[in-house]
């Protein structure tokens, strides 16, 4: 008999998905003892529709304001029933997070519920044809911002500092052992858990399906993706960014950003380096 | 009949254990069909590091004797033959791709 895949092969994700990457990295490291749940988005995809999925464990189609609140339920009713080796995932795109899902998610990290939230963040709400998110660069292109967005995006990451997560760190696609590593830290708390995931998308964010991986890579290097963990109060830099010259090639790698002018890159290097000093700061600190 | 009860018994024992319900209608869709260049792993340059698979979006890389791809699913994305630190992946267009293999 074929060994069983925990996420089927086969699914209808674009070529070179980062999503999908991450959805089963996730379950390398979590196995068949996890519930995982997905809102409307790409990663909806994964969980199918009517009675077919993809998933090889138990899984629930959301809607898009509150997973983090199914998420909740689950994990009481787990512990209700002595289940405390089974894993919550939680798996939404950056719509679902930074967005609609936000009060959604704040509640669920307050009340303190075990559940490890993962944010992939492809910076637009692509399941419906590509529309700006909160998470979409300055300057990007989208459905909705034609002309390039006019706006800096939220920090989400800055912005849940001061919650009382059991654990949160960011990732990537770029270094998915990176990735694992933290996801399997994640399963150790006994609490809430929050992992945002950089996810360059090449349909949305209009790059060959091929450079997925090396977008991703650029990103961490060039410092337009910070790569830390929170825990314990204290904040850790996993790796530090090598040279923020290297922006204008991230950008120019992407049709995305097409319209941007000189201008707009120099305002995105800047806010890339005071990102990066804040976080330094911060990692001073022992109180978050 | 009763062979056949205990053939599927089996066969589900076999299953990890599974904590909740479970759709048994796997969506699967034969997605090489999209493929328009496919990943060729030359064996005498690969090193078996398994980057390939660890980044394969599509979980189609196995790490057996030699480095396998099933083409059934390959969608062609590319990634593997980036990521090879060996660069030992040959990306072939399929209309000049010569040798064995479905679709
Ligand atoms: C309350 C509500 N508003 C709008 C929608 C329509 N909708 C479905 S998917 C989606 C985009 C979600 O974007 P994101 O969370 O970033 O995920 P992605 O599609 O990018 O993977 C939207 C707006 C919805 N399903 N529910
Ligand atoms: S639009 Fe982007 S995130 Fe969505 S399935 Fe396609 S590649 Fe994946
Ligand atoms: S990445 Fe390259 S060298 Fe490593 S296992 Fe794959 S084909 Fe072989
Ligand atoms: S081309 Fe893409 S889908 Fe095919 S084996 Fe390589 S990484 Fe996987
Ligand atoms: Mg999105």
């Amino acid at each position: 008999m074929a060994e069983l895949d925990l996420l089927s092969k086969g699914m209808t994700t674009c070529q070179g998905c980062p999503m999908e990457l991450i959805g089963r990295s996730a379950l390398e490291v979590l196995g068949p003892k996890t519930i995982t749940m997905t809102p409307p988005s790409c990663s909806a995809i994964l969980t199918g529709s009517g009675d077919e999925t993809g998933w090889g464990i138990p899984s629930v189609q959301t809607v898009l304001m509150s997973l983090p609140a199914f998420a909740s339920g689950v994990s009481e009713a787990l512990k209700i029933r002595g289940m405390d080796d089974v894993t919550v995932m939680g798996f939404a795109g950056d719509g679902g997070t930074f967005d609609i899902g936000l009060q959604s998610l704040s509640g669920a990290i307050e009340r303190g519920h075990k559940a490890i939230y993962i944010c992939y963040n492809n910076e637009a709400y692509m399941n419906t044809g590509g529309q700006r998110s909160s998470a979409t660069t300055l300057g990007a292109s989208t459905k909705t911002t034609p002309t390039g967005k006019k706006e800096v995006s939220k920090n989400i990451d800055f912005m849940l500092l001061h919650t009382p997560l059991a654990y949160q760190a960011t990732a990537s696609v770029g270094n998915i052992r990176d990735f694992k590593r933290k996801l399997a830290k994640a399963a150790t708390k006994d609490g809430p858990c929050f992992i945002h995931v950089m996810t360059p998308c090449p349909s949305g964010w209009k790059f060959p399906a091929d450079q997925t991986v090396q977008i991703a890579k650029l990103a961490i290097k060039s410092g337009m993706w910070l790569l830390f963990e929170r825990e314990d109060g204290k904040i850790t830099i996993n790796q530090k960014p090598t040279n923020f010259e290297l922006i204008p090639e991230y950008l120019s790698r992407q049709k995305r950003f097409n319209r941007i002018n000189d201008e707009i890159t120099a305002q995105i290097i800047e806010e890339a380096k005071t990102r990066y000093e804040t976080l330094q700061q911060l990692s001073q600190l022992a109180c978050l | 009949m009763q062979e056949l009860v205990k053939q599927r018994t089996k066969m589900l024992e076999t299953l990890p254990k599974i904590v909740g319900p479970v759709s048994v209608k796997v969506s699967d869709v034969h997605t090489g069909v999209w493929r328009y260049r496919r990943p060729v792993i030359r064996h005498d340059d690969c090193i078996r590091c398994g980057i390939c698979a660890e980044y394969c979006p599509c979980g189609v890389i196995e790490k057996a004797e030699v480095m396998t791809v099933d083409y059934t699913y390959c969608k062609g994305c590319g990634i593997c033959t980036v990521e090879c630190p060996k660069k030992a992946i040959d990306f072939v267009l399929e209309s000049e791709f010569e040798g064995e293999g479905d679709q």
